[in-house]
This record gives C-alpha cells, structure tokens and sequence, in this order.
C-alpha cells in the first residue's frame, strides 16, 4: 500500500493507493498519527487508488475520525469506488464520513 | 468426487496475503469475476484475521483454507483453526445507527462476512474451529 501526502491550502491531501486490510492499515494510521503530531488537522483522504478496504481498514478511518473529533479538526474521504464504496455503505461508514467524488469536491466540503 | 484443494500455513499475520493471493487464485479458476472474487476474499480475510488474532493466543498454530468445488449450486470454502472452541459468528451484530463518538472500534467483520457470502456456518469438530463460507456459483 502506497500513501503520498501533499498539501493543499490548509489541507493534508492524504492519497492511498492500493489495499488496506490488516497488515497494511498500521501503516495509514501511523502517516496519519505522524501529520497530527505534526499540527495538522485538516484531511482530505484520497481513496481514488484504493482498491479494497477490510474491516482493520475501516477501523483506522474510524480511529482518525475520532482523533480529529476531539481536535474539532476534518476529514473529508474522496474517490471511493467498487468494493471500497460498497463496504462503506454496507457498513454505515458512508454516514459518519463526509464523503466527496474527487478531492476538488473534498476541498471545497471540508 | 475431486479432492479438496487447500492451503496450510502458519496462523500469522505474514501469511495473510498468502492465503488470499491461493483464495484468489481459486475462486478466478472457478470462474468467479474479479468483483465477485473481491468480495468472497474479503469475506475470507475477515475471518482469517479472525483466527490469526484468537485461535492459538501466544502459541504457534496452522489455518488450513480449503476449497470444495462438490456441489453444483455452491462453492464451499472452509477456513479451519486448531484453536480452542470459537464461534466468530455470535458475536453481536454492530449498530450502524450510531455515529462517530459512539461507534465502537470493533465488531464489523462478521458483519461484513455475512453481506459478501451467500452462507456461514461454524461447526466445531475434531478438536477443531470449521468455518464454512458458501458461495453460488
């Protein structure tokens, strides 16, 4: 799994690419801890290139999601496609998020 | 009758993807497209990480994933553990009504697992923990 961050204005573009199940959702959730520390609180997660989410995977968004809540900070998800975006409703996560089609979207919501 | 295909390997998180790269492999054999294998391996996953965390604690222990192609209606996969008796399957359902603060951590992978396969039956046999996932053709 491959994670690329950018920053867009005051936003932490966070781009995953490739499949978070439970070997590789510590590695998101470490990227996301180590911008947090690093004063960052606004997110926008790029899911464009995901291509499969696990339930370990959905438990780090939800982490994140909590982090932020206590920090009155935001995350915004973009790009969810397939089997992705099918967890994500299956699962009710698709209301807790905020979710947009592209991070253009992702900026402008959050 | 054809004799099952399997795969067994150590109960270890390293392995993961080795048990899902053969399920893969398997269920595209079969015939299966590649979203219908997606989710299937999904249902797997679940359960496989599921093992991998309980069934053998700090000792060493193998899962065994086995394919069982007898039926013309379904394709069975069985994932078994050597572990002591548990049934994955009566863990609670989560509610998916709350929101953020309120959302447990946990307990979304058998719920997933449900959604993604057609049937789910545990059985306890033999000293062993039988996770039977079924899949129509």
């Amino acid at each position: 799994m491959e994670i690329t961050v950018n920053q867009k204005d005051d936003f932490t573009v966070m781009a995953v690419a490739g499949r978070m199940d439970a070997v590789t959702a510590p590695q998101f959730e470490a990227a996301f801890k180590e911008r947090m520390t690093g004063g960052a609180n606004k997110f926008v997660i790029d899911l464009s290139q995901l291509d499969y989410i696990s339930s370990a995977g959905l438990r780090s968004m939800l982490v994140m999601a909590k982090s932020l809540k206590s920090t009155a900070g935001v995350s915004v998800l973009c790009g969810l496609k397939d089997v992705v975006q099918e967890v994500f409703k299956i699962s009710g996560f698709n209301s807790i998020f905020t979710i947009c089609a592209t991070v253009e979207d992702a900026l402008q919501a959050g | 009758m054809p004799t099952p295909v399997q795969l067994v390997l150590g109960a270890d998180l390293n392995n993961l993807q080795k048990f899902k790269d053969f399920i893969n492999e398997q269920l595209i054999k079969a015939g299966f497209d590649e979203s219908h294998a997606i989710k299937v391996e999904l249902a797997c996953d679940e359960l496989l990480v599921n093992s991998i965390s309980y069934a053998y604690q700090d000792k060493k222990g193998d899962i065994t994933v086995q394919f069982n192609d007898n039926d013309s209606e379904f394709f069975e996969i069985l994932i078994i553990d050597k572990g002591p008796p548990f049934n994955p399957l009566e863990a609670e359902a989560p509610d998916l009504d709350l929101d953020i603060d309120d959302r447990p951590v946990g307990g979304l992978g058998i719920f997933l697992v449900r959604e993604m396969v057609d049937d789910l039956k545990y059985t306890r046999h033999d000293q062993c923990n039988i996770l039977t996932l079924m899949v129509k053709k």
